[in-house]
């Protein structure tokens, strides 16, 4: 038995109320989803209570999910930004700077490459959570500026503006990031 | 940015992540999901929904059977008289009516009723000579008693037995009609009439077995009774919110306040009469309610984020708390003196508006306990409303930064309403009314009418408001036949 064999028989174990698939299944996708929440989350504890939900709006609606289309992870992923974008729309009365105008220097795509993940992941942590959200949404998750703005409530030339505003940030950041490691190292 | 993104994009999308204290959860996340992995499942607002629907379909069930009944009123039976004729089959004669046009008041009677003249009842009879059609049969001329029964066999147009004048009526066991007359104008069948005492009407009603209540009354009544009323209303009407605890609670430390508020209210309503108790009604209302709501917020102005030095303004990107959820705005402040520091963090005060438009549709019986043949007729209503928010528009009335320098630009803000609203939403609702009689077919009418929602108008998660109104109207009612 391959491993998706092996996945779909332990969504329909787990749809059948058995408790071990539901462990299995969550031991299975835990990391991959919380990466997820980390992005969306602006520290640990908090991407901890996005994966909670996330897990369990997983686990109610895994009656919806057609094990003949589609693969679960990608699913659960979806599920997944769905739990964060809804404790973040219920928890934000804090509003964000939607200006801002500074130019920033073009940061070296190569300097990027040699973040590793959980550098890129603390970057993205310490953005605004405006920022953060609707980069986050836009480039690694595949929504449209249009989906970003229903989905948080903004219009969408707001979305775009803060995409602008976080790809600057995240540029800075990088060439500091950089800068520090060329004083270090000569 | 294409190259930029894609790295972000294709890193966080790998497949396989090294397995690391930094990326795996704590234990107790699974012990938070394991109360949920069986839910129970809640379904109250659709029961409740069905519930009313349940109710209310009962009691109209309920009294149009009722009123079925009470065609024959031991009232009216008492007042008129009252025959039951049960037809057998035994046909013994049929005799071809010779002289139709003769038939007294047939053409003048409505269509399916019966004219029936019996010799048990104490009715005018014209001292004329009735006219003889044949040996057996005899009609009278005029100045009859028009009995209608609207329930009789439709094939009977009118029947007869010999006329006595003056008598009171003698019920016994059996009579025999010695005509009916059919609307073909043949009479074919002899029916055997009985006469059955009033306590045994009850007895015949369970039966159904061809059983034909007449109902007697007189061309007077006839013109009283009206089936339909039409009204038009209008006043006032009061939303108060119920909003969940968890919702208030969470944005307590915003300071979160929201008003209950009047609006105005207009609808037109047909009730149907069912009898001198009873109405059937349906109506389309359109309620109109502005309310307040505000809360606080920590912003912070920064110079750095201005636009540029000669229009220095910061845009801002907010949810505002509403009683219907967490709805997007954008908003300026614009900077009017030079500051001390880069940044000023404010304690800033919101004040949103909110007009709601809805229409609803109830529908639902009126009971009329005294009657309605009184100058004043006090009423009660029962009914379950259908709902549909139509709009729910927010405004930002006002924003304090209690800072000399800054300011809000009112020029610049916009406003989203929450994608959590339920725009259909279910109510069902009591209702006193006291109408007075103005003319014949007009009466003046003031309610009271309270509702209470079944379901709520925002949901999110644990986040919910639902909507119970306070209603007082004034109205004209016009009733009409049609």
């Amino acid at each position: 038995m391959d491993t998706r064999d092996e996945n779909i028989k332990l969504i329909k174990d787990a749809m059948q109320g058995k408790q071990q698939a539901y462990r299995q299944l969550y031991d299975l996708y835990k990391k991959s989803l919380f990466i997820v929440c980390l992005r969306y989350g602006k520290d640990r504890s908090i991407a901890q209570d996005y994966l909670q939900d996330a897990f369990v709006n997983i686990f109610k609606n895994l009656k919806q999910f057609d094990t003949e289309k589609g693969a679960f992870g990608a699913w659960a992923k979806r599920i997944t930004v769905n739990a964060c974008l809804a404790d973040i729309r219920k928890n934000t009365l804090y509003s964000v700077n939607i200006n801002g105008a500074e130019q920033v220097e073009s940061a070296d795509v190569s300097a990027l490459s040699q973040l590793s993940l959980k550098e890129m992941l603390v970057h993205i942590q310490q953005l605004p959570y405006g920022y953060r959200t609707v980069f986050n949404m836009y480039v690694i998750d595949g929504f449209s500026h249009k989906e970003i703005a229903a989905a948080l409530n903004i219009s969408i030339s707001t979305s775009k503006s803060q995409l602008m505003k976080a790809r600057k940030v995240l540029q800075k950041k990088i060439i500091v990031n950089q800068n520090i490691y060329s004083q270090e190292h000569g | 940015m294409d190259r930029f993104d894609d790295i972000w994009k294709n890193r966080f999308n790998e497949e396989d992540f090294s397995e690391s204290d930094w990326n795996t959860p704590d234990e107790d996340v699974w012990e938070g999901i394991i109360p949920h992995v069986v839910p129970e499942k809640d379904n109250r607002p659709l029961w409740m929904i069905w519930l009313g629907i349940g109710i209310v379909s009962i009691l109209l069930i309920s009294i149009l059977t009722l009123n079925k009944n009470n065609r024959i009123s031991t009232n009216e039976a008492a007042s008129f008289g009252t025959l039951i004729s049960e037809p057998t089959e035994s046909a013994t004669a049929t005799n071809e009516i010779k002289n139709n046009a003769s038939i007294p008041n047939q053409k003048s009677s409505k269509n399916k009723s019966t004219q029936i003249i019996n010799e048990a009842l104490s009715i005018n009879v014209s001292p004329n000579q009735p006219k003889k059609i044949n040996s057996n049969i005899t009609y009278l001329k005029s100045e009859t008693k028009t009995v209608y029964n609207s329930n009789i066999s439709k094939d009977i147009i009118s029947a007869e037995v010999n006329p006595v004048r003056n008598e009171r009526p003698t019920l016994s066991n059996s009579k025999k009609l010695e005509n009916v007359i059919l609307k073909d104008g043949m009479i074919n069948k002899t029916f055997e009439e009985n006469l059955i005492s009033i306590p045994s009407l009850s007895m015949f009603l369970a039966t159904e077995k061809f059983v034909h209540p007449i109902h007697f009354s007189t061309e007077f009544e006839q013109k009283e009774k009206r089936d339909f009323l039409f009204s038009v209303r209008a006043g006032m009407t009061f939303w108060k919110h119920r909003i969940s605890n968890d919702y208030t609670l969470d944005l307590s430390p915003f300071d979160f306040n929201y008003q209950d508020d009047w609006g105005w209210q207009t609808s037109i309503t047909l009730n149907y009469e069912l009898n001198n108790y009873f109405d059937v009604f349906a109506n389309l209302q359109y309620e109109q309610i502005k309310t307040t709501s505000g809360h606080n917020s920590d912003l912070t102005y920064s110079i750095l984020d201005e636009v540029n030095p000669s229009d220095p303004l910061n845009g801002y990107a907010l949810n505002l708390a509403t009683p219907y959820g967490l709805s997007g705005a954008t908003f300026n402040f614009n900077r009017g003196q030079t500051l001390g520091s880069d940044e000023v963090n404010l304690l800033v005060d919101f004040n949103s508006e909110h007009i709601i438009r809805n229409l609803s549709l109830p529908i639902g019986i009126a009971i009329y306990p005294f009657g309605k043949k009184q100058k004043f007729i006090p009423s009660a209503t029962l009914g379950f409303g259908v709902n549909y928010l139509a709009q729910i528009s927010n405004k930002i009335q006002s924003i304090e930064t209690h800072h000399d320098a800054i300011q809000y630009d009112d020029s610049g803000s916009s406003t989203f309403v929450s994608p959590d609203l339920e725009k259909w939403h279910f109510d069902y609702r009591l209702g006193l009314g006291l109408k007075y009689k103005l003319k014949r077919n007009l009466h003046l009418q003031i309610n009271y009418d309270w509702m209470r929602g079944l379901n709520p108008i925002y949901k999110f998660e644990k986040y919910e408001t639902r909507i119970d109104r306070h209603q007082i109207s004034l109205g004209l009612i016009k009733s009409f036949t049609p």
